[in-house]
């Protein structure tokens, strides 16, 4: 213990880091191709409908004849379910980000290069909505707006859109400070002053030299944003106010919480879905934020 | 100099507080239904429109949000309004006297658990940084870091809970009624919310850590022939932790969102349960305060994270960093 050299001056930065190896670069895409082919062509499966109740076969265990990952309390078949589940689940995460890291990254990338009261404002729009915890945010913009009046019960909007409309209102301020951010530090480069120097027009400039380099860290920060969007939407699930009943992933674990000594595996499976998602989600964006350091670093 | 930059954020601060509450107090009167039928729905005209005052649902936003805020500022949470019919309520006070505690203790012990085995594990991956043990247990920290709290939860519930039948799977136990027992009740959860930060604090500390290494004062101290431990503990660990202090101020906020769910997957009934089931029975007025509550103790970390990177970085404190 005593002779282990203490120093590490001759380290590379780079690997100092603690990156993970290309290994699980290979495995997270395997798994997230798999998932999103799951999510566009599962209907093709020859598999139960996730919502048909096989009532004859109620809390099959795993590997069981005809439902290979058995059935829940209520007979629904739960590989259908997970293979229903990464549509819904895939759908809201990806949408929210898309439609989140649009429109924030606009609004952050506009403040930073207008500055002045522009940037004020959007900064303090920012700040507003990242002091309130995701899930509290989520939780009063999905009872605000799914929640049927009392009188018409047929009243409110579909859960699903409640959720990519709550999650986009989170999004958009993590993506939309990153991208401000990352815009202010592109602006002060030399290239751009160049490029003010010989008059070209602020709009160009935004278009050919700010906006295609702050959409690669974005990127990276994306699929990390995914990954927290679909941790969210299982704890809302959790609090009773996620996708309907079985739906999503989220809401299949939410649904057979309550069987944990029975059929253990109706809610361990789907948690296990949705932490190799998100870890998944994690190593992709990772590893784009490797190749971003990179190219910097080359610049 | 010092004292404006303090002040500016100060205001900051408040602005934020403000206009927190103030878009609640929309959002809430945006909820849809009729909190008068869900709440009393059989109550008299005379006693829905003495429920209507009580609420502010009669005076416009602006006054309503204005009595709030200076009920509010003298410890009136508002009230707990229960459907008996005759509109009484119980004070959203006493409900979080019972609530807080819970979900505090619950953020406390994470805070304590996390930070006292991500500091040693932190410092053992930089002094062992490059080798093989680092680079296994690194990438395992990354990919444990990913899982949600609540995942964890679950299956720490069916193996240690109900498979083992070694820990209670659900319930509270206060401390003041039985200490062991409270200790057993909270050990699930506090691991579940625990175990994604510690692999979180101590990957942070790692980097900071090694860069800390590479610094001359470090090459000094070796060649006065310091150990590596007394090195390693007295000299690079302390500017080494303000990512790690900044990081664990922030995550003190995301803790509360973790904390909620992992209070309903365990049934601890903190203020998560109380936050959840306002929102359900639409209690406008706990709604408001809960919620500002939350955001007034988001901001306070955030302040508190600024004044320590100058107590524990002397860079920092001396104007040099």
């Amino acid at each position: 213990m005593c002779c282990t050299p203490l120093l590490t001056h001759e380290s590379e930065v780079g690997v100092a880091k603690g990156r993970p190896g290309p290994l699980g670069f290979y495995l997270a895409s395997g798994w997230l191709l798999v998932c999103v082919f799951t999510a566009f062509f599962g209907d093709f499966f020859p598999l139960p409908k996730w919502d048909e109740y096989d009532y004859d076969n109620l809390g099959l265990p795993l590997f069981s004849d005809g439902h290979l990952l058995g059935t829940d309390y209520d007979g629904s078949d739960v590989l259908s379910g997970l293979v229903h589940g990464a549509r819904t689940s895939l759908g809201i995460s990806f949408t929210a980000v898309f439609i989140g890291s649009v429109i924030g990254g606009l609004l952050g990338i506009v403040a930073a290069y207008r500055r002045g009261w522009v940037d004020s404002v959007v900064t303090m729009y920012f700040n507003v909505s990242l002091a309130i915890p995701t899930i509290v945010l989520t939780l009063v913009m999905v009872a605000l707006f799914a929640t049927p009046n009392v009188d018409d019960p047929s009243s409110g909007w579909p859960r699903e859109l409640v959720l990519i409309i709550s999650l986009t209102l989170v999004i958009i301020p993590i993506l939309g400070r990153l991208a401000r951010g990352s815009a202010l530090s592109w602006s002060g480069r030399d290239f751009v002053l160049v490029a003010e120097s010989i008059g070209m027009k602020k709009r160009s400039i935004l278009r050919t030299h700010i906006i295609p380099n702050v959409l690669p860290s974005m990127m990276s920060v994306a699929f990390l944003a995914a990954g927290v969007v679909i941790v969210i939407e299982g704890g809302l699930a959790i609090l009773g106010v996620g996708a309907n009943p079985g739906a999503s992933w989220g809401s299949m674990l939410a649904k057979n919480r309550g069987e944990l000594a029975i059929t253990p595996h109706t809610t361990l499976v789907p948690a296990g879905v949705i932490g190799l998602t998100v870890m998944a989600l994690n190593y992709f964006g990772d590893y784009f934020r490797l190749r971003i350091d990179d190219r910097e670093s080359r610049i | 100099m010092k004292y404006r930059v303090a002040l500016n954020n100060l205001a900051k601060a408040v602005l934020v507080l403000f206009l927190v509450t103030f878009s609640i107090s929309i959002l809430v009167r945006w909820l849809p239904g009729d909190p008068i039928e869900i709440l009393m729905p059989f109550a008299t005209e005379e006693g829905r429109a003495a429920l209507r005052a009580e609420l502010g649902l009669d005076i416009n936003v602006v006054q309503y949000y204005f009595s709030w805020l200076f009920d509010l500022l003298r410890g009136d949470f508002g009230v707990w309004y229960a459907s008996t019919g005759d509109g009484g309520g119980v004070p959203v006070r006493s409900m979080l006297a019972v609530a807080l505690p819970r979900s505090l203790l619950i953020m406390l012990y994470t805070m304590v658990v996390s930070i006292v085995f991500a500091v040693p594990l932190g410092i053992f991956l930089a002094y062992r940084a490059e080798t093989r043990t680092d680079k296994t247990i690194s990438n395992v920290l990354f990919a444990v870091s990913s899982i949600p709290s609540f995942a964890i939860g679950l299956a720490l519930a069916f193996v240690v809970g109900v498979q083992l039948d070694l820990l209670p799977v659900i319930g509270y136990v206060p401390f003041a009624e039985n200490p062991s027992e409270h200790f057993r009740s909270l050990v699930m959860p506090v691991v579940s919310l625990s175990i994604g930060l510690i692999a979180t604090f101590s990957r942070l500390l790692r980097v900071d850590m090694i860069a800390t290494l590479r610094e001359d004062f470090v090459t000094m101290a070796s060649s006065k022939g310091l150990s590596n431990m007394w090195i390693l503990w007295r000299h690079v660990l302390r500017p080494s932790s303000s990512t790690l202090m900044t990081s664990a101020a922030l995550q003190m906020g995301a803790l509360i969102g973790g904390a909620v769910v992992i209070e309903t997957v365990f049934a601890l009934n903190g203020f998560g349960m109380l936050l959840t089931t306002a929102i359900a029975t639409r209690q406008y007025l706990a709604i408001q305060s809960l919620v500002a509550l939350i955001a007034v103790a988001y901001i306070v970390f955030n302040f508190i994270v600024d004044v320590l990177y100058a107590v524990v970085d002397p860079r920092v404190r001396g104007g040099r960093g």
